[in-house]
């Protein structure tokens, strides 16, 4: 591993200062600055990512954290999470995370992790829990706290006192249902259900339910989601009738009648409307005939009913295109 | 020293930059980490320039020796149809093969693997998945990297990043998927 400085100065300083946009070094006419090449020492890099963070760009400090990311594959794993150990600074924290979170990944060994998840757990600071957590974004990160279950859990890190770490450990969640499994993973649908469930915070219980893919939930998730129909938050009750809409197959009937059910006994508008959405999108044209039987129940929401029969006789199967024509016709 | 000069240096260390807005491009680097000898051996075309052949082909003149490991950054569910070795030069046994699935119709494969005992399903970052081997339709030991968008070969993911002949290694990107 290794890049490139030029002459004694660090080249980063350089970029920093903006100074190649305004005039070119130094240099008599017709001078190359010699290249050395130098070896990427993480004191180095770290050094390089605390001034980018100070005064470089949003691009240059991007840089500078994938570049510890993806070094850490190569550095020595004793320095990496040393340098873990005593960081103060919660971003540059973050970056080293995120590096041993990836070389955790690279050689499958979840232990790797330990050092990082004691700081996420125990760290005095909430902005360097918070940091620590971050840095598992991106890595299937349930599994991970799963197999390092003795040291940490989303089930404790979610009721950390401070808002940022549970904001962190939400977001991680649904990060790694998008961007890790592409919604196709069970492990992590369960670990939403039973999160929503446990956080005291009905916004972070609704993002978890809104945002986590439900496709491979089983039936005891299915189940932990009906009864969030019952919460006291009319955010976290609309949240898990949409999750609802998104249950496998499997799961449909049981889902369609709790949704039915609720319906009927539900006062909150905007609970009913994600409600019919979620009917519409677990029967297609079968749902048909039961959002017509709804039609009486609320009169105010007739057009809505309206608006989901028309766009379900489109001849299409695809659902995102359902809803972007209900959606049209509610505009 | 120009600015191009200044990003190109810059760029000897970068592992992977985000894509346009609403795309996520995904680096993808070589399977084999024997920086010495693997290279690019087809690409769109066998050798360059014969038959149709829609992916990237990558070897390095050895058999069940060197790991084949997962080409995509990022931590991926990699599912491994496993079982089978080969170091014939001509088609023995089924292939073995791995893919991830992007999300959106996108799939990324790698094909030809030799079993090996980290020959299983699943979810790491460009981990080891078997050794460079020749199952299946394969004439010599390599790994052939594909991506299909909707079950279709795409070829822009490498094209413009290396060619037949190009060096190819864990550290050196063989092209961007973006999906």
């Amino acid at each position: 591993m290794s890049r490139v400085r030029g002459g004694k100065t660090l080249l980063l300083r350089w970029v920093l200062a903006g100074g190649w946009l305004l005039t070119p070094p130094a240099l008599a006419a017709g001078e190359e600055r010699p290249i050395q090449q130098v070896t990427c020492s993480l004191p180095a890099m770290l050094e390089d990512l605390r001034a980018a963070l100070k005064t470089g760009t949003p691009e240059l400090q991007r840089y500078m954290k994938e570049l510890i990311k993806e070094s850490a594959l190569g550095l020595p794993l004793d320095e990496l999470v040393s340098a873990i150990e005593r960081e103060r600074d919660p971003a540059v924290l973050e970056a080293l995370a995120a590096g041993l979170a990836t070389r955790s990944s690279n050689a499958s060994d979840p232990k790797l992790l330990r050092p990082l998840l004691l700081r996420a757990m125990k760290d005095g600071d909430a902005q360097a829990r918070a940091a620590a957590v971050r840095g598992l974004r991106g890595i299937h990160s349930v599994e991970v706290l799963e197999k390092n279950a003795d040291v940490a859990n989303y089930e404790q890190l979610i009721r950390d006192a401070s808002p940022e770490v549970r904001q962190a450990v939400v977001e991680n969640i649904t990060h790694e249902s998008v961007n890790v499994f592409a919604g196709q993973n069970a492990a992590v649908a369960e670990a939403a259900v039973s999160l929503a469930m446990v956080t005291e915070d009905p916004a972070l219980a609704a993002k978890l339910l809104r945002e986590v893919s439900m496709e491979h939930v089983g039936s005891e998730g299915v189940r932990k989601l009906t009864g969030q129909l019952r919460s006291e938050s009319s955010n976290v009750r609309a949240a898990a009738a949409s999750a609802l809409g998104g249950v496998p197959a499997s799961e449909a009937p049981g889902a369609r009648n709790s949704l039915h059910e609720l319906y009927r006994n539900e006062r909150d508008p905007g609970v009913r409307k994600a409600i019919l959405q979620s009917i519409a999108q677990l029967g297609f044209a079968s749902a048909v005939p039961t959002l017509e039987g709804l039609r009486s129940v609320d009169s105010t929401l007739a057009p809505e009913i309206d608006a989901w029969l028309k766009a379900l006789r489109i001849p299409v199967q695809e659902w995102s295109l359902i809803r972007r024509e209900k959606e049209r016709l509610r505009k | 020293m120009k600015a191009k000069t200044l990003f190109s240096m810059l760029s000897l260390c970068i592992a992977g930059w985000a894509g346009a807005a609403g795309a996520v491009d995904i680096t993808a680097y070589g399977p084999i980490w024997d920086d010495a000898n693997a290279r690019v051996t087809h690409t769109t075309y066998y050798s360059c320039n014969g038959s149709y052949h829609g992916a990237l082909d990558i070897g390095n003149a050895t058999c069940g020796t060197w790991n084949m490991r997962g080409m995509l950054a990022g931590t991926r569910t990699w599912n491994v149809v496993t079982g089978y070795s080969n170091c014939a030069s001509t088609p023995q046994t089924p292939a073995n093969y791995v893919y991830t699935n992007l999300g959106g119709g996108h799939i990324f494969y790698q094909y030809h693997h030799n079993h090996s005992p980290t020959s299983y399903t699943q979810t790491c970052d460009r981990c080891a998945l078997g050794l460079v081997g020749a199952t299946g339709q394969a004439y010599g030991a390599h790994v052939h990297g594909q991506h299909n968008y909707n079950g279709t070969a795409q070829t822009a993911w490498y094209s413009g990043y290396v060619t037949c002949g190009t060096k190819s290694s864990g550290s050196l990107t063989m092209g961007v998927v973006r999906i």
